[in-house]
């Protein structure tokens, strides 16, 4: 059993939500980025557009009446925190991972929380910064 | 019924503290708190006739002590510990508390006439729609009799005005009126039984403050209790009259420790009822809330 | 050109694939990984049965059949993943058809990525969940936008229309009666008694087109047109959106979307004999096991069969670790094998799971030992509970619980259990060493209940009792079956009740 815990499990989960990703969700480009002293990060390109704000996506179908043309269809670079469903945070740890995104590059709006269950099932919640007004479908 | 914007300029909505409840009984309040400084409260009061009445309530609306620090903070409404402040204007002097049973008797006054007025105006047109087939007549009629008599007693003419406490106008000649007796008045306020001087004096600053609600009301969201939807706050984007709840929203301190499945919980059941979940909280190192509060929005990613 | 990358038509497969023919009761016929060998009943009445019961007596004495179980699957302990993941493919056949054990890690719950990918390249046809799910949800997008659009042209045409009504109305202004002018310049609630009194008793008996100083507009705004935007009593979000013009909302009706009635939320379960998945509504969020890449779905089928020969099964079944234990040590069908091979004991697994049941785990030289309520225990022995009663308890985290109870497992019917395990202290040394419930808000209560709710499932509370540690570690030394005796399991099931609706 010795060879159990030479791995950080935080860089376990991180692996296995990689994968997921990779696998499952076909993204594109994902690496994982380690701050000093903080969780690590994984960037990575989805397939198609993850989010789209409603005000956004207004603005797009006004576009494409006037236009024609789509808008905001092309997808964006995503971070996305793995945690364990056992864990527990708290705010100012939230708060920190969204400080730690901000130094590797403009600041995030969101990021995306996936959570690694022992059955396999990764799940993925979005985490916006602020008060940001759901989706409506 | 046109003397709206003639109105002056109130005083603080009042909330009373009683038995450690945040209550607002005047309706003006109520509604001054509604229009502008988006808080709804909920409607806890039954009527007097149907005690066991649990749906339809009615004033006086209760407030969290939260949300009625937000209010106090940003100088919006005041806390008052109505039962001292009670106690203090009766115990003060005799003369004020028959000022006070003087202005109940010219409220039932006034609202005697009102109905007696509807009442004529209502026989004036039955009368006019069997009477004739003229159509001007029976129009003109309840326009002349619901402004007439309005018009000279200007001041008491609903009995809920926000006149000046009694003792300025003891002196009405219909108090004494007999059949007046039998008629009774359920006032939602005992605003006039209380000077304003005394009012001052009870007021509660050590209401227990929440940052999410300084945040929200702030931010100028509506509120309601989440229970429902498994959180503190239901927050809406505008009166919860017209609007859906965009939120729900739980607050926590900066350092307290929030399960993920917690997190995915609520994000789930959000998203289910197309609500974004909020976790927020203040961070004590950036001075005061509401502007120090952090909040979070989580909605299911849809991967 | 038919016979290479298009599908055939089914009669032509139907003869060259006859495990597809199977039934769902015939394919899951075992309920558990272990064969019984009954003997037949005895009838008093009817002297055949006995010769039929002597028949088979004897022959079970004369030619005994193999000890059970006769298969012994072999599984791995994976660390990253907490849990134990089966490779060989016949294994993971027959634990998930035995007793629905375990969940394909690339699938939803049944492994089938390997079917998958072979019905994307068109080597199989039939219809295989995942795929199903990835259409569907295709459509939905494609529908959502649609839907979004026309909301937009609602409001846009209504806006249009309010102003053209303005500017009528501001033409002719002056015709007008003083009255319906004050009250469309005033719209304030009409608060005191006279006021009140003013209000009209009906829309009939109303001067004009006013209700409360909002202009009406043939169709009042609690009823709006869409027939989608009335679902399970929340209203949609048309009223939302629209701030600005939520006060009208137009006759418009809207033209029907195909796919548009899909949107609704469904309430009801589906039922589909050979989809081994639980669909319930758009809004469920955690279900993997599909990609919406429809790029990724063209690409893979535009390939030609270059890779199709060496397709190789990505996925592996993975067990989580109350699964685990219940195999290894209630029916003996599963060996656990660590990183380096070799076979881990019952007690040895035990340990790991328990070590393994928080985050991070306790594996360290000085991490205090896990105590009798540590999350695996607690589980496991909820999980065994129910497993040997006869239920097929799956893990529930898409629904914020800790088991999802099956009446005989995914393919037949829908879990109509939440089961939320408790701990209890009910034994005096708890209470002497202080130890307190988990203390859980009504927040929380009512955030699963109302989850559980929306997908037709009961809420049951399970409370176990936990026993002091020094009996437990007793019971231990003797044995996992003398230990598990201690525990007991309660439960409680919670229903919400509402005075105006259960009458």
């Amino acid at each position: 059993m010795a060879q159990l815990s030479e791995e950080d499990p935080v860089s376990q989960i991180t692996q296995t939500v990689v994968q997921n990703l990779e696998d499952q969700h076909d993204w594109t480009s994902v690496e994982t980025h380690h701050g000093a002293g903080q969780r690590p990060l994984i960037k990575g390109l989805p397939p198609r557009r993850l989010y789209i704000h409603p005000d956004d996506q207004i603005a797009a179908l006004e576009h494409e009446h006037s236009t024609g043309v789509l808008l905001h269809q092309e997808p964006e670079f995503e971070w996305v925190l793995a945690v364990h469903p056992a864990e527990k945070w708290t705010l100012s740890r939230i708060a920190s991972v969204f400080d730690s995104v901000e130094h590797a590059g403009e600041r995030a709006k969101r990021i995306v929380l996936g959570t690694v269950h022992n059955d396999s099932t990764v799940v993925y919640y979005l985490l916006h910064e602020g008060l940001v007004k759901p989706r409506q479908n | 019924m046109t003397t709206v914007t003639a109105r002056p300029p109130r005083p603080l909505p009042r909330i009373s503290k009683i038995a450690g409840r945040y209550l607002v009984f005047d309706h003006e309040d109520a509604s001054v708190l509604r229009r502008e400084a988006n808080t709804n409260g909920s409607l806890v009061g039954t009527l007097p006739q149907q005690p066991t009445q649990n749906m339809f309530l009615g004033l006086p609306i209760e407030l969290r002590p939260e949300e009625a620090e937000a209010l106090v903070h940003k100088n919006l409404a005041r806390v008052v510990d109505d039962v001292a402040a009670h106690q203090a204007a009766l115990l003060r002097s005799p003369e004020s508390r028959t000022a006070y049973i003087q202005s109940l008797r010219r409220d039932k006054a006034a609202a005697h006439r009102v109905l007696a007025e509807r009442a004529a105006q209502k026989a004036a047109v039955a009368a006019g729609k069997a009477g004739g087939r003229k159509k001007s007549k029976p129009k003109a009629e309840p326009a002349a009799a619901s402004n007439a008599p309005l018009a000279p007693s200007d001041g008491d003419d609903t009995m809920f005005a926000s006149a000046p406490p009694a003792v300025s106008s003891a002196s009405s000649p219909r108090v004494a009126d007999s059949p007046m007796d039998n008629f009774g008045v359920t006032l939602t306020s005992s605003r006039d039984l209380i000077p304003p001087d005394v009012d001052r004096e009870f007021e509660v600053s050590d209401t227990p403050q929440g940052p999410l609600a300084r945040y929200l009301q702030d931010g100028g969201y509506h509120t309601t209790p989440g229970l429902r939807f498994g959180s503190e706050y239901s927050v809406y984007p505008g009166d919860p009259l017209r609007f859906h709840a965009h939120f729900m929203a739980n607050q926590y301190d900066w350092d307290e420790e929030i399960p993920i499945l917690d997190i995915i919980e609520g994000g789930r059941l959000a998203t289910a009822v197309k609500k974004a979940f909020v976790i927020a909280g203040s961070d004590p190192s950036k001075g005061e809330a509401p502007e120090n509060v952090t909040a979070y929005s989580i909605e299911w990613a849809g991967m | 050109m038919a016979e290479t990358s298009t599908p055939k038509p089914a009669m032509a497969s139907a003869n060259n694939n006859p495990a597809r023919e199977r039934r769902p009761h015939e394919i899951y016929v075992q309920p558990a990984p272990i064969k019984t060998f009954p003997l037949p009943s005895f009838y008093p009445s009817n002297p055949l049965s006995f010769i039929q019961l002597a028949y088979a007596w004897i022959g079970q004495i004369l030619s005994p059949p193999a000890a059970e179980p006769s298969i012994i699957h072999q599984g791995t302990w994976s660390v990253a993943t907490t849990s134990v993941h089966i490779k060989d493919a016949q294994s993971m056949r027959a634990l998930w058809e035995q007793g629905f054990y375990g969940k394909g890690n690339l699938s939803r719950s049944e492994p089938n990525w390997l079917k998958r990918e072979e019905v994307r390249r068109g080597l199989q046809e039939g219809h295989v969940s995942e795929i199903h799910t990835v259409e569907r949800r295709e459509e939905r997008i494609r529908a959502k936008w649609e839907r979004a659009r026309l909301e937009q042209e609602n409001i846009r045409q209504t806006r249009e229309r309010e102003a053209r009504q303005a500017e009528k109305r501001r033409a002719a202004g002056d015709a007008d009666t003083p009255l319906k002018a004050h009250i469309l310049a005033e719209p304030l609630a009409p608060v005191g008694p006279a006021e009140i009194l003013a209000l009209p008793n009906s829309a009939a008996s109303l001067p004009g087109n006013l209700v409360n100083g909002f202009v009406k507009d043939g169709s009042s705004h609690g009823e709006s047109s869409d027939d989608y935007s009335k679902t399970n009593g929340i209203l949609d979000s048309s009223l939302e959106t629209s701030d600005d013009t939520s006060s009208t909302e137009g006759p418009i009706s809207t033209p029907v979307i195909p796919g548009l009635d899909r949107l609704k939320r469904r309430k009801s379960v589906r039922f589909s004999p050979t989809v081994a998945s639980t669909t319930f509504d758009h809004a469920d969020p955690p279900s993997p096991g599909h990609s919406t890449n429809p790029k990724q779905n063209e690409s893979l089928s535009l390939v030609p069969q270059a890779g199709a020969g060496v397709l190789i099964n990505k996925e592996h079944l993975q067990l989580m670790p109350e699964e685990a234990l219940w195999l290894n040590f209630a029916l003996g069908v599963l060996v656990v094998l660590d990183g380096s091979g070799t076979p881990l004991s019952t007690r040895a697994l035990l340990n790991l799971f328990r070590q393994h049941s928080v985050f991070p785990p306790l594996t360290g030289p000085d991490d205090p030992a896990p105590l009798p309520d540590d999350d695996f225990l607690l589980h496991y022995v909820v999980y065994h509970h129910f497993r040997s009663l006869g239920w097929v308890p799956r893990a529930g985290i898409k629904f914020g619980v800790d088991w999802l109870l099956y009446n005989r497992g995914p393919v037949f019917d829908h879990a109509e259990f939440g089961l939320l395990v408790i701990p209890s202290y009910s034994d005096p040394w708890w209470q002497s060493s202080g130890k307190r419930k988990p203390q859980k808000t009504w927040q929380w209560f009512h955030s699963i209940l109302r989850v559980l709710s929306h997908v037709m499932k009961s809420m049951v509370l399970v409370y176990v009792d936990v026993p002091p540690p020094h009996k437990f570690e007793q019971a231990l030394e003797s044995g996992l079956a003398d230990a598990l005796k201690l525990y007991k399991v309660r439960e409680i099931m919670v229903k919400r009740w509402s005075s105006n609706r259960n009458r």
